[in-house]
């Protein structure tokens, strides 16, 4: 039976594909513009340190926090929670593009290597998957949530990490006592 | 046979015949030998059948398992044509396909053999679960091909795309009828004597609207010149991914 299913599911995936490959266009040769025009090594060199710290950071929540109404307050989260998800569409669509770079590239090449390229494939999903999940964690929370998260996410890590040198440190301590 | 039925089969002969008269008149029996030489001994067999059918009708089943595994056969090299078609000029993705190619195809037999030697799945005994199995090698070859050129995005021609998504079609209708008609039984013959004709009439009808314009084969177009250090293009891609990912870390712990 599950071969069955199996097979079956070979032919729609199949299909599926391929209704998609003859629906796409460009019959042409993929013009891949920034093949050309010299790309950088460092496409995110304007996602500037600053910039991450202004949006993620607590500086400016705590002022509109202390300063102003519940209203305002809203607006500002709002608003931050755009400028965040902006930012993270903006940096997803980067390695993408640096991702759609590369296998432009290294289709034509001989030397291809398919563990190296496997191995770069899953750096980007795990990547674009981080990022979704961040994302998710904006689209619930906003950049405070995240942060808070974070936040608590360590605490517990610490405390775990705190619990199991403890449990280490008596582990060896009664070894000790049971080789004297 | 019902009058739907032969005006559908010699409306398929008719596509069959159209296509390769265009195909003898711009010259593509040269650019693809095995699509075209299959296409026209489906053609004959066609017009063949259609005459042991109406005439020595005794004769037509035994005389249809032994074509359809010469077109099995064909078909094997319409799949190796197709790689070839479309992934000539990319060294590195074909060098990608035959990798993968070759460890579903080790996984699937190794998987195959550890159950006919459990017990749990026996030798392929009947016509049909044959051509099953053999059918379904070349639509996981086939699904090889479509992921590795939706993810390299390599540019398909018309012609290339035309015959690639008609014999996808094709084999993948025929694996999921064939994979019925083994299971269910002679209940499903009647539906699949219905759905196998219309399956394969989807593929010639988008051979056809494929080959129908004036567009230079993809075969012809000028090699990529794409020719550089694939290392340092690796070594560019990780670094950029790196760096990606290090601002996502700072933008968490921030």
């Amino acid at each position: 039976m599950s071969g069955t299913l199996t097979l079956i599911a070979i032919g729609f995936l199949l299909i599926g594909l391929l209704v998609y490959l003859l629906r796409s266009p460009g019959s042409e040769e993929e013009d891949v513009p920034w093949l050309h025009d010299g790309y950088s090594a460092t496409p995110y060199a304007n996602c500037r340190k600053e910039q991450l710290d202004r949006i993620f950071g607590c500086e400016d929540w705590e002022f509109i926090r202390n300063s102003t109404s519940k209203r305002v307050q809203q607006l500002f989260r709002k608003e931050r929670k755009r400028i965040a998800l902006s930012w993270l569409s903006r940096l997803r669509s980067e390695a993408r593009t640096g991702m759609h770079l590369h296998v432009a590239r290294v289709r034509a090449s001989e030397e291809l290597e398919p563990l190296t390229e496997l191995r770069l494939a899953i750096e980007y999903y795990a990547f674009q998957a981080k990022c979704g999940l961040i994302a998710a964690i904006l689209l619930l929370g906003g950049p405070i949530a995240l942060r808070n998260m974070v936040g608590q996410a360590e605490s517990l890590s610490n405390n775990l990490r705190g619990m199991l040198e403890a449990g280490l440190k008596a582990e060896a301590s009664s070894q000790r006592t049971r080789i004297r | 046979m019902s009058s739907y039925a032969l005006s559908f089969w010699l409306a398929g002969v008719a596509l069959e015949g159209t296509i390769l008269a265009r195909a003898l008149v711009v010259g593509w029996f040269k650019k693809c030998p095995f699509f075209f030489g299959y296409l026209a001994s489906v053609f004959v067999q066609d017009v063949f059948f259609l005459a042991v059918y109406s005439f020595k009708f005794k004769y037509y089943q035994p005389i249809y398992w032994y074509a359809e595994f010469f077109s099995l056969l064909m078909g094997c090299g319409v799949t190796w044509e197709i790689f070839r078609l479309i992934l000539g000029r990319y060294p590195g993705a074909g060098r990608m396909a035959r990798n993968v190619l070759a460890i579903v195809i080790l996984m699937v037999l190794s998987k195959g053999l550890v159950g006919v030697w459990n017990g749990d799945i026996p030798w392929a005994v009947t016509t049909v679960e044959l051509e099953r199995n053999l059918r379904a090698v070349q639509a996981l070859s086939l699904l090889v091909l479509a992921l590795l050129i939706t993810y390299y995005r390599v540019p398909l021609g018309r012609y290339a795309k035309g015959i690639f998504a008609g014999y996808g079609i094709f084999i993948a209708t025929m694996v999921m009828t064939l994979t019925l008609r083994a299971s269910i039984g002679q209940a499903f013959q009647a539906v699949w004597v219905f759905v196998q004709p219309h399956c394969y009439a989807v593929s010639l009808g988008i051979w056809c609207f494929s080959f129908w314009s004036d567009e230079p084969s993809p075969v012809e177009q000028s090699r990529s010149k794409i020719e550089e250090d694939y290392q340092s293009f690796v070594l560019l891609t990780r670094r950029s991914l790196v760096q990606a990912r290090e601002f996502l870390g700072r933008a968490i712990r921030s």
